[in-house]
């Protein structure tokens, strides 16, 4: 059976694995701290030394973009690393338990399913106070239920296939079939709408930073630099520009991969 | 080995009962080679998953190896000695699992021996398959479907069973396969005496490989009679299927 | 790929919201001269005893006091043609004759007596401001007993509280006060419009437009924006961001305002600020010139409680912080600190490390204080407060300093800003500063009535303050006015709470 190799998927992949890492290096690339200011050197256009400029307090807007990717990016994977593993753990004990199990569990994925997530993020960091970690827990509350219910589908799905039935007489036993059947089948499909949700989380942060509730100042993050700069939309909109294309790229290529992913994935089953 | 008393199976569809298994009884004793033949609809699957313990009855007794099978909780312990072979050879090999990963599933699960003296095992048993040595590293949907249900049987049989079940295992072959499947299993069962039970639409083709036949319609036993014996069936359904097979 | 595009589409438009586009509707077609006006602010109501509601109303021309504060800080007749202090609790004021309301009644002296104990009755605050005993006519005379000598009488009566309205004719007061201004208020939407057409019977006069429409736009881009598509025709207040965006074709006024955005400093024990040292090491690090540089328009840099445009003679003001790290190195070793390991100040092995409480929208002032302040030694925290409501309530180990932004001659009148903020155990104090000599100051001031004997008491409270760095004062923001060259009169006022006058008109 002849299967094209999909190049332009490894391009991809290979693009964002060193888009990612280049913000997460942040730290040993960026030029300047970034948060130092520099008032004699404020709103200055792009220069040799300043590669995009700097902002309304003389800040290196490179270094800024920089460190607000690291920190973009850190708070959407750990949004997504936790609420992913999390509905993954009850999603897949639900869709594997006894019916009375998996009912109980149900009911708790449809009822969590069926909240507002924005409003409860919102309301939640409105009690407790704007900050990383609680932008990261106010999100988790709600997303894990997406992941659950179709982690559950899945296992559902795979619990029922023969293949199962033969391992079972194969004397394998409940978490042997578990982790060695079923995960590996239900794990390439989750593993596509992870990367699709990331760039969904990458927005979601910067939303929450942009309105004021997220990353707060100086601490550089998309959102929050977009937040500060809003003044200077006519008067030096490059830092708006900067980190709104930022997002826009990240947010491309996530989504970019994760069709990809289920185009090629496809193929090969 | 195997002992069915009234066993019945029905289920609800669309506000009225069907009777897929009638108030079957018949045995099986060990190293016994049973053929159930039928035409689709006659029960002869369900009844087969009914003794796999795929299913249970909604009425009647079962007993494996002399137990009633509602006392037991554990089945792995039943498996360890029954096995099912099954039609579609993909459908019993997850995709993603190498066919080495495959056979080596009955040594780990049931600590028959460690790693290195399984894997082999394996290649003895896949030569004595008459497969080559590099399938193993294949995955399944690289393998044609012959070659397929061999390796399936090599791992039923690595496993020694008292009693195995054949739920229509060459249907989807073609005849030179299906004869390559055929001749492997007499081969087995030479070397190796196992009770088996038998089932395919295709009576002529349990006629060379069973000591026995068992003959269903809607459910029910319609006459049992030796292999050998068959020219001489009695009943209508039992000569049809004859007729149909030539 | 569609959802994708949807969410940064999404983005890009709360973006775009927030930056505030979209202005209103269209050009209202008015007869006559119609002018438009843009206010960074309205309050909930127009109900002048409500809160600060009624400074917009003193802002639209609406309303009126007995007397009133011109742009260069002077007490000018408005309602009251003259007036005198009799005797230390006694004063006299001359109500003008021929003054119509809005509504046609003649405002008597009897008229307004009764809305001045009206304002007093329903406002805490200002009832508190002008201890007033007891109101009597006397012919065209008002005689205001005061239950103790008030030296701040004159000025507490200009307060936007106490613009007089016929309170026979309540019961519109929050739409629609009736008062004695050049413009009477014809409707009014909450947080968006006011509309106003010119008082045919105005005592001074014809008025210099036929009609004004009001509008509230909070957000500094929104309004810059509406004044640049002619949606206003002039605006109150815009951010050094937008500033150069009317370089050419529009009036720009600055005038050094009355206001001082400041740092106020926890003193109490629960703070490392109650150690002068700290208070005065932190003054000294704060680069004044950027500050000002960053707000930008005309800001002047701070270091004092009254700015310069105060009168209070700035300039001779000793021991003003300048800036120097130096100096605040020495105090901090003087006062027992060294710096550690990390290149931080600590002292009995604690870091010196403060938080800094803030609410405004704009934090870039309070970034350039952290790193000032970090790059020396001293390490911040910025805590952001959901309203600026929060600041009364934070408690003692709430903060070290907090984000202030006051108008220091409310009134024309130091004695509001230093009995509110400085005085021991005042609501404003937040920060529990307290020294008996301003105590005695303060007290002082309240009975006294010579302008230049005033004067004199807040420049010695002033110096005390200075002197105990009590607090850390950045900067003082102009007050701008910002109109298309059509505008003319109006002017721009210290206290920015004077906007429209009887003469401003549109060509």
């Amino acid at each position: 059976m002849n299967r094209q190799k999909p190049y332009t998927l490894y391009v991809m992949l290979v693009l964002a694995a060193l888009w990612i890492a280049f913000f997460l290096c942040a730290p040993y690339i960026a030029p300047f701290d970034p948060e130092t200011t520099s008032i004699a050197d404020r709103l200055q256009d792009i220069s040799s030394t300043h590669l995009l400029g700097t902002d309304q307090l003389g800040r290196d807007v490179w270094s800024r973009i920089l460190y607000g990717g690291k920190a973009s990016l850190g708070i959407a994977f750990t949004i997504i690393g936790i609420s992913g593993a999390i509905g993954i753990a009850i999603g897949g004990l639900a869709g594997f338990s006894t019916p009375r199990i998996d009912r109980w569990l149900s009911r708790l994925i449809d009822l969590v399913l069926g909240f507002p997530n924005m409003v409860i993020a919102i309301a939640f960091i409105g009690i407790m106070g704007p900050s990383i970690t609680n932008v990261i827990i106010s999100l988790c509350i709600t997303k894990w239920a997406e992941y659950a219910r179709i982690t559950r589908g899945l296992v559902q799905i795979e619990r029922h296939a023969e293949y199962i039935t033969f391992a079972r007489m194969s004397g394998a036993s409940n978490l042997r079939i578990l982790w060695r059947y079923i995960l590996p089948n239900v794990l390439p499909p989750l593993v596509i709408v992870i990367i699709q949700h990331l760039g969904d989380a990458i927005i979601l942060v910067a939303s929450f930073s942009l309105i004021g509730i997220g990353v707060q100042p100086p601490d550089p993050e998309w959102g929050a630099i977009l937040l500060s700069s809003r003044d200077f939309l006519q008067t030096a909109p490059w830092l708006l520009i900067y980190p709104g294309l930022a997002i826009f790229i990240t947010v491309v290529l996530f989504n970019y991969i994760g069709d990809a992913l289920r185009d090629a994935l496809d193929v090969s089953r | 080995m195997i002992q069915l008393e009234n066993i019945c199976k029905q289920y609800i569809n669309h506000n009225h009962t069907v009777h897929a298994v009638d108030n079957v009884s018949f045995s099986v004793a060990p190293n016994e080679r049973v053929g159930i033949a039928g035409g689709s609809g006659s029960g002869k699957s369900t009844l087969l998953r009914l003794i796999a313990l795929l299913e249970k009855p909604t009425s009647g007794n079962l007993w494996l190896f002399g137990k009633d099978v509602t006392s037991i909780q554990n089945y792995t312990d039943i498996y360890r000695s029954m096995q099912m072979m099954f039609q579609n050879p993909l459908a019993v090999i997850p995709p993603r699992m190498n066919l080495e990963a495959f056979l080596l599933e009955p040594y780990i699960n049931y600590g028959l021996m460690d790693i290195a003296a399984a894997k082999e095992d394996i290649r003895q048993w896949i030569q004595h398959v008459d497969l080559p040595e590099t399938i193993v590293n294949k995955y399944p949907h690289e393998v044609s479907g012959g070659q397929l249900q061999r390796v399936v049987l090599a791992r039923i049989m690595l496993m020694n069973p008292k009693l195995v079940l054949f739920d229509e295992p060459t249907s989807a072959l073609d005849a030179v396969n299906q004869k390559l499947v055929l001749d492997l299993l007499q081969k087995l069962h030479r070397e190796q005496p196992f009770g088996y039970v038998f089932v395919s639409h295709d009576i002529g083709l349990l006629q060379a490989v069973t000591d026995r036949i068992i003959v269903m319609k809607d459910g029910q036993i319609v006459e049992t009679i030796e292999s050998k014996r068959l020219k001489e069936a009695v009943h209508p359904y039992t000569k049809a299927l004859v007729e149909a097979s030539l | 790929m569609k959802r994708w595009l949807l969410a940064c589409l999404s983005m890009l438009c709360m973006v775009a919201l927030l930056v505030g586009c979209g202005n209103d509707t269209a050009k209202d077609d008015k007869q006559g001269k119609h002018m438009n006006v843009g206010l960074y602010w309205f309050g909930e109501t127009l109900d002048p005893t409500h809160e600060w509601d009624a400074w917009t109303l003193t802002r639209i021309g609406a309303g009126e006091t007995l007397a009133t504060v011109t742009p260069d800080m002077k007490f000018t007749p408005q309602l009251a043609d003259s007036w005198e202090n009799v005797d230390p609790t006694t004063w006299k004021f001359h109500i003008r004759e021929n003054v119509k309301f809005h509504n046609g009644t003649p405002m008597t002296p009897q008229k307004v007596k009764e809305s001045i104990e009206y304002t007093m009755k329903q406002s805490a605050r200002s009832a508190k401001a002008v201890k007033i005993e007891s109101i009597a006519v006397d012919g065209q005379n008002l005689i205001i007993k005061t239950t103790e000598p008030n030296g701040s009488l004159l000025s507490s009566l200009t307060e936007p509280a106490f613009v007089i309205m016929d309170t026979a004719d309540l019961k519109d007061v929050a739409s629609k006060p009736v008062l004695t201004g050049p413009y009477k208020i014809t409707s009014f939407k909450k947080g968006e419009t006011i509309e106003l057409a010119a008082f045919a019977d105005y005592w001074g006069g014809k008025p210099g437009l036929d009609s004004v429409t009001v509008k509230d736009i909070e957000d500094n881009n929104k309004r810059a924006m509406a004044l640049q598509s002619k949606d206003v025709d002039v605006i109150q207040k815009v951010d050094s961001a937008n500033r150069s965006l009317f370089k050419d074709g529009f009036n720009i006024q600055d005038v050094a305002g009355v206001r001082v955005f400041m740092l106020k400093a926890n003193n109490t024990e629960a703070s490392p600020l109650h150690d002068k040292a700290v208070r005065s090491a932190i003054a000294h690090i704060i680069n004044y010139d950027s500050m000002a540089k960053i707000i930008g328009n005309g800001s002047t840099p701070g270091a004092a409680p009254f700015p310069p445009s105060a009168n209070l003679g700035y300039d001779a003001i000793a021991n003003k912080p300048m800036t120097d790290v130096a100096k605040a190195d020495q105090i901090l070793t003087q006062a027992g600190y060294a710096k550690n390991a990390n290149g931080m100040y600590a002292k009995d092995g604690k870091e010196l490390a403060i938080t800094i409480a803030i609410w405004g929208k704009d934090t870039s002032l309070y970034e350039e204080i952290q790193q000032e302040l970090k790059q020396a030694g001293i390490n911040v925290t910025l805590k952001k407060l959901q309203s600026p409501d929060e600041v009364d309530t934070l408690g003692t180990d709430g903060f070290d300093l907090v984000e202030r932004n006051v108008v220091t001659m409310s009134t024309n009148d130091p004695y509001w800003f230093l009995s509110l903020f400085y005085k021991s155990g005042a609501k404003a104090n937040v920060g529990g500063y307290s020294n008996p000599q301003v105590d005695a100051l303060i007290d002082q001031l309240s009975v006294t009535f010579d302008q230049n004997e005033r004067s004199n008491i807040a420049k010695q409270a002033q110096q005390i303050l200075v002197d105990d760095v009590a607090d850390i004062y950045l900067l003082y923001p102009s007050a701008t006015v910002v109109s298309t060259t059509k505008v003319k009169n109006v002017p721009v006022h210290p206290i920015d709470y004077y906007l429209l006058t009887k003469d401003s008109t549109i060509e």
